[in-house]
């Protein structure tokens, strides 16, 4: 036994303090940090003298600092935001093509009642010249926004296209982070902040798309995207881009060019974005084109047995489209000049007779398209554009309401509370002063001893 | 468990941001006055009030047509009721005239009255809104009653013209035939074109104000042409109102409008009852019929003589006195039954109602002269207009000038022929005509008003039908004001709370307290 010993168990404590207050220091620095786990350190007895037939006790050592971390919790925490990723994409697609439909923007509702209704003034005065004008003038307003919605459309699906692409980079990115940090974890072993970092990426990369991820027993990540790996212990791959005959991106593996099947995928944003732009899109431009091809045809069929001013017949109305496909594109009007407007049913009966421009004027209230009339079809349409967009953003608030629960449950397990750290930075304050304390009397000991006056 | 920072930190802002969405929400809907702004708001009431909207501009389109029939309505309801009281006005020249207290110079003067009257009559049925005659049925581009002109073959029916090509002058032949002046125009214009081989197209109008036609040489032809109106050849020059002294020259481009109004010349109409002759050709008498029909005065000569027997009688028609008369070429006497009443064609030809008994070689003469079957002819057609005033409800906007005046002018040209042959019993029969003639424009005068009570109905249901889709629109696209203005404030109390309750919870610590 030795007062050294009593001087060796303070210092022990004066460090260990130092070090846990180290350690509440970062966490209270990080306390902010996205994806930061608090980390603990544990603290070990160190080993003990064997004095006098006796084990003493020789003061204090450092077990572990280790992340407070839940695996998983936090692979559920990938998961969802994977499936959070998707209705986001989905929710802020939807809004702006639910805005191309909205009645205020397009205005097809109205200008295709306001063609029916030309047609009726044409029925009312066939003999008049300005109602003819106004007709081909509505026509053409109709054929416009029909046109223009249809653009719009298209447009946005290669927007989304274009944001497909740059999200390959992004994609690309965070694999070759995710690889960097699987080396620097297997070159200077599993340190808390790199893991975390790690984690980080992993989280990112499931924003983008559903992923599974595997861990060895060196702590190095394997993750694999629908059956093929990108980031491996040893090696990564990277994605990349290729146009199919419409010049739309379909994603595949860059070495060995296998393609990504996304239906194998079931979340993150490049899958919503691929749902809008290969399926939710087209399904709304082909009802468009479906509507448009039937008005102009119905409206031709008539037409063309109808008598113009001008006493000639068969002429169409507007330029027939060749197929359903871009009918609502290709829209518009044939006829250029009043007397060109078939009113009448027959040639004897001109100019009076307007069976023709009242029969045209029926077709608003006939079941010609898909067993609807056309404004009920465009109106359905336009409802159900609302219904898409409404279910995306309750799917979106509904997995913001997981998630915020999900983090909190990763909070209570890895979150930092500064009124824990405040009490522990007391706690390891008061065990400092107690250490000096130690090594005070210590001091005092070797005093008395010196002291002493042989 | 651990109440971290950060999650008393994220609550506060899913708190907030809740609240924030919903005054956002709440504003737009108040600055809006909608409670619709987008489809996704709500899909449902989307497609409601998309449909209610399409309903109110159709019951608005609904209302114009309304007042469109309307118009055509009334004016043909005034018309008629003017129409009837001319009607009267002639019906009481009738039973004046037809006492016999008058003489033949007073039936003649005032034949003149009742002369006006038919035309007082005829710019009643030719009555236009705009561009548009309204007794016309669907042919409401040219007057219904229009006088006609006779195209006679040999008489008036060629024009000689020439363009300087090889194988001029060329006389075209134009079909003999009853026209209008639209239909004639149509028929110059077809024979001149076919008439001299070239590609050259040329237009023939007729202007119903000034009664002129005008032929025009159109832009882009090769030749000019030359009418040769001084041409013997061209018998239709003082039928189409071209001077006979002169010819007219037509440069490409340009055109050469007749002197002179046409001069209307009437055909002749076989009807039922004046289509009937008893002859006796010696074996007993006999009843022949023409057949009904329109026609010229040559073409009338050849069916008569058809019918009686062309070795039998020869028809003759002196322009000059406008009598026919009938020569009997047979060998045998004939007897003309006229005073037998089933003998109707006497009418048509001017015979009074004795017998004619004609020997052999011997003729026949008309009474009195036969100027024409009917003066103002119907042109138009009998088709309605229909025009949509209500879901699967349409109104008729028109009534047929056939329908309303009737034989009205043909009844007013016997009763003139009468006056002018001072032939009380054909007064008496105009006396009888007129009254039925009255009562079926009172008739269509009826269904006029009768249409537009129906009009008046209709509307009204209109009207209450879109103030009722109004409502409903109303109810499902208009923001509740109040409500939103409430939520707005209710929300924006929430926030203070949540900031002043986050300002104690999210700004503190131990460390605060820490000395």
């Amino acid at each position: 036994m030795h007062i050294s010993n009593l001087f060796n168990i303070g210092k022990s404590g004066l460090l260990i303090s130092q070090y846990a207050l180290n350690v509440t220091a970062h966490n209270v620095a990080n306390a902010d940090t996205a994806g930061y786990n608090r980390q603990d350190m544990t603290i070990d007895t160190s080993a003990p003298n064997f004095i006098g037939g006796h084990w003493i006790g020789s003061g204090v050592k450092i077990g572990d600092v280790a992340r407070s971390y839940d695996s998983f919790l936090q692979l559920q925490a990938h998961n969802e935001t994977a499936r959070r990723g998707t209705y986001d994409a989905m929710s802020s697609s939807m809004k702006r093509v639910e805005d191309v439909f909205n009645e205020n923007v397009s205005g097809v509702s109205s200008a295709m009642q306001d063609f029916f209704n030309a047609w009726d003034e044409v029925a009312t005065g066939p003999e008049g010249r300005p109602q003819r004008i106004s007709l081909i003038e509505t026509a053409k307003t109709l054929s416009a926004r029909i046109n223009d919605m249809s653009t719009r459309l298209a447009d946005y699906r290669q927007s989304i296209n274009n944001e497909v692409s740059n999200s390959v980079k992004d994609v690309n990115d965070l694999i070759e982070g995710i690889y960097r940090s699987n080396r620097l974890i297997a070159e200077n072993g599993p340190s808390p902040d790199m893991l975390d970092q790690r984690e980080r990426s992993i989280n990112k990369l499931s924003e983008y798309m559903q992923l599974n991820r595997f861990e060895d027993e060196d702590g190095l990540v394997t993750v694999v995207v629908s059956g093929q790996s990108l980031v491996m212990p040893q090696a990564y791959s990277s994605l990349e881009v290729t146009p199919d005959s419409e010049g739309m991106y379909g994603i595949r593996v860059a070495n060995t060019g296998d393609m990504l099947n996304f239906d194998n995928i079931t979340g993150g944003k490049l899958k919503g974005k691929l749902e809008i732009r290969d399926s939710t899109i087209p399904g709304y431009m082909d009802q468009l084109d479906t509507m448009a091809y039937s008005l102009m045809t119905e409206v031709n069929n008539l037409h063309s047995t109808g008598y113009g001013l001008d006493g000639k017949t068969g002429r169409r109305f507007f330029n027939q489209p060749a197929a359903v496909a871009d009918a609502a594109a290709n829209m518009s009007v044939f006829i250029t000049g009043a007397d060109e407007v078939a009113a009448s049913s027959t040639s004897a009966g001109l100019p009076g007779d307007n069976a023709m421009a009242k029969a045209i004027s029926d077709l608003q209230s006939q079941s010609l398209v898909a067993g609807s009339t056309y404004a009920d079809y465009y109106r359905s349409l336009v409802s159900q554009v609302g219904m898409d967009a409404a279910a995306a953003n309750r799917d979106l608030e509904a997995t913001d309401t997981v998630m915020f629960q999900l983090n909190t449950r990763l909070q209570e397990r890895s979150g930092v509370s500064l009124d824990e750290e405040a009490a522990n930075i007391i706690r390891f304050q008061r065990a400092y002063e107690a250490s000096a304390k130690i090594i005070q009397t210590a001091d005092k000991l070797f005093e008395t001893l010196l002291a002493m006056q042989l | 468990m651990i109440i971290s920072n950060r999650t008393l930190y994220d609550r506060f802002l899913l708190d907030l941001r809740g609240n924030l969405s919903a005054i956002q929400t709440a504003q737009e809907q108040v600055a809006s006055g909608k409670r619709i702004n987008r489809p996704s708001d709500d899909p449902t009431g989307t497609y409601q009030a998309m449909d209610y909207a399409n309903r109110i501009d159709r019951m608005e389109q609904y209302t114009r047509n309304t007042t469109s029939a309307r118009t055509l309505l009334s004016h043909t309801d005034t018309t008629l009721q003017s129409a009837s009281d001319t009607i009267a006005r002639a019906y009481e020249l009738a039973v004046q005239y037809a006492s016999g207290t008058y003489t033949s110079i007073d039936r003649a003067n005032g034949s003149k009255e009742v002369a006006e009257i038919r035309e007082a009559l005829a710019g009643l049925a030719n009555t236009r809104i705009g561009d548009r005659y309204i007794f016309g049925g669907w042919k409401t581009g040219d007057p219904p009653y229009a006088s006609t002109i006779v195209i006679e073959p040999g008489v008036n029916d060629s024009i000689v013209f020439d363009d300087g090509t090889a194988g001029g002058p060329f006389t075209v032949t134009l079909d003999s035939a009853i026209y209008t002046p639209a239909q004639l125009a149509d028929e110059i214009k077809a024979k001149l074109e076919a008439a001299n081989g070239s590609a050259d197209t040329y237009h023939v109008a007729f202007s119903y104000d000034t009664n002129k036609f005008s032929i025009s040489n159109d832009t882009g032809n090769a030749n000019a042409i030359d009418l040769l109106w001084t041409n013997a050849g061209s018998t239709a020059a003082s039928t189409l109102g071209f001077d006979t002294g002169a010819d007219d020259s037509v440069a490409v481009g340009s055109a050469a409008g007749a002197d002179t109004a046409v001069g209307y010349t009437q055909g002749f109409t076989v009807t039922s009852s004046n289509k009937t002759f008893r002859v006796d050709f010696g074996a007993g008498t006999q009843t022949i019929t023409l057949n009904e029909g329109a026609y010229t005065r040559a073409s009338l000569i050849t069916e008569i003589q058809n019918r009686l027997g062309p070795a039998n009688v020869t028809v003759n028609y002196d322009s000059t006195t406008a009598k026919f008369s009938l020569t009997n070429i047979s060998g045998a006497p004939i007897t003309f039954a006229w005073s037998d009443p089933l003998a109707t064609a006497r009418n048509l030809l001017g015979f009074d109602s004795a017998d004619d008994a004609v020997p052999a070689s011997g003729s026949a003469n008309a009474d009195s002269a036969v100027f024409q079957s009917e003066t103002y002819k119907y042109q138009g057609d009998t088709s309605s207009i229909n025009v949509p005033i209500a879901d699967g409800a349409v109104i008729t906007s028109n009534i047929p000038g056939s329908d309303a005046f009737g034989t009205v002018f043909s009844t007013i040209d016997k009763f003139i022929s009468a006056l002018n042959a001072n032939d009380t019993d054909g007064i008496n029969e105009a006396l009888g005509n007129l009254q039925s003639n009255q009562n079926s424009l009172t008739d269509t005068e009826a269904t006029a008003g009768a249409r537009l009570n129906r009009l008046d109905i209709e509307e009204q249901r209109n009207e209450d039908g879109k103030l009722s889709v109004q409502q409903a629109l109303s109810g499902v696209e208009d923001a509740d004001i109040v409500e939103a203005a409430t939520t707005l404030y209710r929300r924006q109390a929430a926030i203070d709370t949540l900031r002043n309750a986050s300002i104690r919870t999210l700004s503190q610590s131990l460390f605060d307290f820490l000395k």
